[in-house]
């Protein structure tokens, strides 16, 4: 238990919840204070995210107590959390586009919230006993909520126009209406997860006057990130979460941003691969002056190089919405980029298919495995197969004997456990980090030229995950040149050669993992001060400068 | 040819009628995120109730509310199956479709060749009996049955429903993204439930009214795809209540005038090619190339809406045929 | 608070093997059981009644080469549902491709002067293409402009037997007095006979075995196993996925198409606008009771041409309508979409006792 405060409005107490094979929390205790700004802290999959969708009604959890004012409660769903005063700004936004800002806002209370009755063809029949919740379903009248979101609006300076429909906004403009719609219903908890992870940092100072403001009305926020700066700019007190357990809760002002990167990422180094030094050959990947717009047409890459060597890895640090997903998808041909070239072996392979990046000798191991990198209801087979398929057709025949022996041999080599029965055992049965095998399995085992790997290890078990990161490392002693795309800070120093820190679409530092440490990367990756202000760590011959390297 | 002319539209808007009933039920359902395509067999199932009520009551009224539930009760099964149990719509409604056309039929031959009096035409009250003598569309704008004028009251009310309630938002909301509706409090499986059930009630008693009204017999597959033709009014109509009521009359008159075109053939003189005019009209004028009309207009709306939903208020509900649940990982 | 029970629904990781094997038995015998209720409605003994469909029609000549005869349809259509079912896609647009490949079949059948040894595969060719054509459209309008093809091949079905109407009203119209149909083909465009049935049924079987070497040996099938299972994966592993889809529909539309030719050659002897009983939407749980593999639509198939001709025996012998079998295949499936939910997630009932939060200790 945590040492209990006697101030404590919302306590959670030994909150533990189970995904198959992964505990996304283990015991988890957090305390807030009414009317404080409390920053949960800690890297993706750390468990923030999960904790607070339990506390929200979403997630059921497998154990644990949530007390509001010390009084237990049951939050078994949205409508329960609502009811007890808890709002959440959702990661992803949870708004119906198709809808306007006021009709979002009051989606889910039939009576808009408004304290007066309705009018409209319908009223009359409220009074008539039994009858009022009908009216309620069966009228709509804005009035009302239109004059509230304004004052609400005014009350904590949110620039909104309740009329405009929520496909016109841009994100900025939805997060307010997500905010709005907490506030509108008087919420006296406001949880945020990740709340700028969309934002452009004037946005995001603008959103953290919004909190500022919020929490001096007396309404508590608990606000979710994992980057440091935010958390010394607005938090009160901040709560650590690592791998799904809590490891400390600090009062912000007290902590320096390296105490809580060390904190945040741990300093006990869980992974001693042993990596002999690079034997590092020609240039096999080579991207130039990448460019790539969302389909919103904002820009998600500005300009970004990249040459991995045959026989080095490459590890591209940040935190993800950076760019991350364009990156690893233009450097496999999945996606084209809007400007810029890749060449492979020196063969530019722009505006081509995913086929002839594979054929051309590219792997790749995509961030989410089950939605794109596996058939999860075809056998282990079919999933091995994938990348090579063609190479096993004999005169019309696919040639599934011999396609299964060699499965079954990358089974027995990256130890793939629960997979022996190669043409029976459907992959999405595997557990998680065994399926990360299958696709590592599938994507090294062709001896490839080049390995774009993103996030190879997330939600991966311990035991997987050491052995996952020595197959790369064998791979780059065989030759194999590897961009290592990870939010992971260990793993990136664990596996890298050289090291890019990827910030805002663009490559804003290299390093090596011997000339800087892990915290101070953590920084970069945060957006703090980058090489350019202190620029004794900046290596020379970087080839992934923004500002054009030497390519 | 004004008598031609006045019994088209008098056959337009009887036409006309089961349509609009049954797109707007889809309209709701589809709305909700949930597809039927059983409404084919939602509305055979509420004609032969109807009828048979009907016929053992005396009484259309009881008659058009057993149909209506009837309706409801089917849907009711594809509620269960796509909500619940989490099948797959596409599935459950072809299925109902084919259980009410093989329960119908079963069940039907008893009532086969007896006749009801059904529901009679009645003037509009008022105004109705000054204008029914108006030439051309006297008869069929103010001489009509019950439930003539309650599928053309249904509409705004339809309208309303959706674009002006509480609960409209709601049916917007889980059909567009339920997961936001889920986080709002909103009731997601209910509202769904409800639109479900309420689009088989509107099937049925648009099947019940065909039987009651429109031709005052039961007729083994008396439905002639007008549940088919419906769901295809809801894509051509772009979920909207007042353009399936245009939609409604369009495919309608095209029924309407596919029975009586034998009577019309123009021709056209004293132009060039004319002969080849005279040709490709009365081609696109037969009335089995008329009857394709419906069905090529759906799928050039759908390509053309495909085309532009991702920027305009139109389109398919974004969560149609996904089949919500709350805690996956 | 008080306690409560509540349904606690989990994903099942193993199904049990008396789930995987027992489900199609218990689903079959479920919509029989209910059916045997409406049976007993009209006053009919069902122990009696199914002893004629099943019974009767297995142990006879007549009963087992109509059921063959029967078969031929439902399992080219059910094929030309199960292989764009395997890529993902929804063809329940059977029945039109059916027709397409009936009207084609029917015109060269009396158009083209040839033996019957050249005439009858030109004509199952054509009807092939002409089907194939009809389920183009949908797989290019899927592949290059992502329209729903659920919504375009049922369109296209209507479409298709309007057609046919048209035609044998119009410029294909070759029956006595007014009737709408087509003139009768020629001897040389009959299916050739074996014995109590037609060469249809070894096309059939030998489309099935076609559709299970395409799916189970080749590298399009194992892209279109893979497309079906995730189209994501697929396209990033380097699968033409557009190309699968377009593939899919016109293949199966082929297969329709076929089945369209020879119903046509093989029993009408001329064209119908309402030849076909709605194979093409029965079609659709033949696939899917054997969607699992090209051989289950053959059993499939043939389980449904039992219940029809079964359905036609105890029509004439007990004087109910035959459209009972209607009822029965779409209870199978129905029962068999629901028993797809108790092997998916594990249902149990808890007990729940909502005061159990215990206060935080301490102060």
């Amino acid at each position: 238990m945590p040492p209990a405060e006697s101030d404590a409005y919302l306590g959670l107490s030994g909150i533990r919840k189970e995904f198959p094979g992964v505990v996304a929390n283990d015991d988890v205790d957090l305390t807030v204070r009414r009317g404080e700004i409390h920053a949960l802290l800690g890297e993706n999959g750390a468990g923030k995210s999960t904790l607070m969708k339990v506390l929200y009604g979403l997630y059921e959890p497998d154990a644990g107590t949530i007390t509001l004012d010390g009084e237990p409660v049951v939050l078994d769903s949205p409508q329960d959390a609502i009811a007890h005063g808890i709002g959440m700004v959702h990661q992803h936004f949870m708004l119906v586009d198709r809808l306007t800002v006021a009709e979002n806002v009051v989606l889910g209370d039939r009576s808009e919230g408004s304290p007066e009755p309705e009018s409209g063809p319908l009223a009359s029949l409220a009074t008539v006993p039994g009858l009022g919740g009908l009216v309620d379903a069966l009228t709509l009248d804005l009035t009302y909520p239109r004059d509230r979101i304004r004052a609400v609006a005014e009350e904590y300076g949110i620039d909104v126009d309740p009329d405009a429909p929520v496909r016109e906004l841009d994100v900025g403009g939805r997060q307010r209406v997500e905010i709005l719609k907490t506030l509108y219903r008087d919420v006296d908890l406001l949880v945020l997860d990740e709340p700028t992870a969309v934002l452009a940092p004037a946005q995001a100072e603008r959103l953290f006057e919004t909190l500022r403001d919020l929490a001096e009305a007396g309404i508590t926020v608990i606000f979710i990130t994992h980057k440091l700066e935010e958390v010394t700019a607005v938090a009160d007190r901040v709560t650590v979460l690592r791998d799904g357990k809590r490891v400390d809760t600090v009062p912000a002002p007290e902590v320096t941003e390296n105490d809580l990167a060390r904190m945040m990422v741990g300093r006990d180094v869980l992974f001693d691969v042993d990596r002999p030094a690079a034997n590092v050959g020609d240039p096999v990947l080579s991207a130039t002056e990448l460019e790539t717009t969302d389909h919103r047409g904002v820009e998600v890459l500005s300009g970004v190089d990249l040459t991995v060597r045959a026989g080095e890895v490459v590890g591209v640090a940040g935190v993800s919405g950076n760019g991350q997903t364009d990156l690893a998808e233009s450097l496999v041909g999945v996606a084209d980029p809007d400007a810029g070239q890749v060449s492979v072996d020196g063969r530019d392979l722009t505006g081509t298919d995913p086929r002839a990046f594979a054929e051309a000798g590219v792997s790749y191991v995509p961030e989410d495995r089950l939605a794109d990198a596996t058939a999860p209801d075809l056998s282990v087979l079919h999933n091995l197969m994938l990348k090579d398929y063609r190479a096993d057709c004999r005169r019309g025949r696919l040639d599934y004997d011999g396609a299964a022996e060699r499965a079954r041999q990358l089974v027995e080599e990256f130890d793939v456990r629960g997979g022996r029965d190669v043409r029976e055992t459907p992959a999405g049965d595997l557990s998680g980090g065994n399926l990360q095998k299958l696709v590592l399995a599938r994507e090294l085992g062709r001896d490839p030229e080049v390995l774009v790997a993103h996030q190879p290890t997330r939600g991966v078990d311990v035991g997987a995950v050491e052995f996952l990161r020595s197959a790369v490392l064998d791979r780059r002693s065989d030759g194999t040149g590897v961009v290592l795309i990870s939010e992971d800070i260990d793993e990136v120093f664990a596996l890298s050669d050289r090291i890019l820190v990827l910030s805002d679409g663009a490559f804003v530092a290299e390093t090596t993992p011997g000339e800087a440490d892990p915290e101070t990367v953590g920084l970069w990756m945060g957006g703090e001060a980058t090489p350019e202000d202190a620029p004794a760590e900046t290596a020379a011959g970087a080839t992934a400068r923004p500002d054009g390297g030497e390519e | 040819m004004v008598g031609l002319a006045a019994g088209i539209i008098d056959a337009t808007v009887r036409a006309a009628t089961p349509l609009i009933l049954a797109s707007l039920g889809e309209i709701i359902s589809e709305r909700g995120g949930v597809l039927n395509l059983g409404v084919e067999g939602m509305m055979l199932v509420g004609a032969l109730c109807g009828f048979a009520t009907t016929f053992t009551t005396g009484s259309p009224w009881i008659g058009f509310a057993v149909g209506t539930l009837a309706g409801a009760a089917m849907a009711t099964i594809h509620a269960v199956l796509c909500i619940s149990l989490k099948a797959d719509q596409v599935i459950s409604g072809v299925m109902l479709t084919l259980l009410g056309t093989g329960l119908t039929t079963y069940f039907g031959q008893e009532w086969v060749s007896k006749s009801i009096d059904g529901f009679e035409t009645v003037a509009v009250p008022v105004v109705g009996d000054a204008l029914v003598g108006l030439p051309l569309v006297g008869p069929a704008l103010f001489e009509n049955t019950p439930t003539d004028y309650l599928a053309l009251a249904l509409v705004p009310a339809v309208g309303y429903l959706l674009f002006r309630t509480s609960l409209g938002l709601e049916i917007t909301a889980v059909g567009e993204n339920p997961e936001a509706a889920d986080t709002m409090g909103v009731p997601v499986f209910a509202v769904r439930y409800l639109c479900v059930i309420l689009g088989g009630a509107f099937a049925g008693a648009a099947g019940a009214h065909l039987s009651l009204a429109f031709s005052k017999l039961w007729v083994t597959g008396m439905t002639a795809g007008r549940g088919w033709i419906a769901i295809a009014l809801v894509i051509f109509a772009q979920w909207r209540p007042w353009r399936a009521l245009v939609g409604a009359y369009l495919f309608g008159g095209i029924e309407a005038f596919v029975l009586r075109s034998q009577a019309l053939d123009p021709t056209v003189t004293g132009i060039p090619l004319a002969e080849t005019i005279d040709g490709v009209v009365s081609l696109l004028l037969r009335p089995q190339v008329m009857s394709m009309y419906p069905y090529l207009a759906t799928v050039v709306v759908l390509v053309l809406a495909t085309r532009r939903v991702l920027d305009e208020q139109v389109g398919a509900p974004s969560a149609l045929l996904d089949n919500y649940s709350r805690e996956t990982e | 608070m008080t306690g409560g029970y509540e349904l606690d629904v989990s994903t099942r990781e193993d199904v049990p093997a008396w789930l995987v094997y027992g489900t199609p038995v218990l689903t079959v015998l479920g919509a029989l059981a209910v059916s045997g209720v409406a049976l007993l409605a009209l006053g009919v003994d069902p122990v009696g009644a199914y002893e004629t469909m099943f019974v009767g029609t297995l142990t006879t000549e007549f009963g087992v080469s109509q059921t063959l005869l029967r078969a031929v349809p439902l399992v080219l259509t059910g094929l030309a549902v199960y292989l764009p079912l395997r890529a993902g896609l929804w063809n329940i647009g059977a029945e039109g491709q059916l027709y397409l490949g009936a009207i084609v079949g029917t015109w060269i059948g009396l158009n083209v002067d040839a033996p019957g040894v050249v005439l009858v595969p030109l004509a199952c060719l054509g009807g092939a293409v002409a089907g194939g054509l009809w389920g183009l459209i949908p797989g290019l309008l899927r592949a290059r402009r992502g329209v729903n093809e659920i919504i375009v091949t049922l369109m296209l079905t209507f479409v298709g037997v309007e057609l046919a109407g048209y035609l044998v009203r119009g410029p294909m119209r070759g029956g006595q007095g007014n009737f709408p149909v087509s003139a009768v083909l020629p001897d040389a465009a009959q299916l050739p006979s074996l014995g109590p049935v037609h060469v249809g049924v070894v096309v059939a079987l030998l489309a099935t075995v076609a559709i299970r070497l395409l799916v189970g040996q080749t590298v399009t099938g194992y892209e279109i196993t893979v497309t079906g299972s995730n189209p994501d994966a697929a396209e990033r592993a380097g699968v033409d996925v557009e190309w699968v889809y377009v593939f899919v529909l016109v293949a199966g539309g082929a297969l329709a198409g076929l089945a369209g030719a020879i119903e046509i050659m093989g029993i009408q002897e001329r064209l119908r606008p309402d030849f076909s009983p709605g194979y093409g939407f029965t079609a659709i749980p033949v696939a899917l009771l054997g969607r699992n593999g090209a051989f289950r639509v053959l059993l499939a198939g043939l389980f449904f041409a039992v219940l029809v001709v079964g359905g036609s025996s105890m029509e004439l012998a007990y004087d109910v309508p035959a459209a009972l079998v209607e009822v029965i295949q779409a209870l199978v499936i129905l029962f068999l979409i629901t028993a797809e939910f108790f092997k998916r997630y594990r249902i149990s009932v808890e007990s729940v006792d909502r005061t159990t939060p215990a206060a935080p200790e301490g102060t």
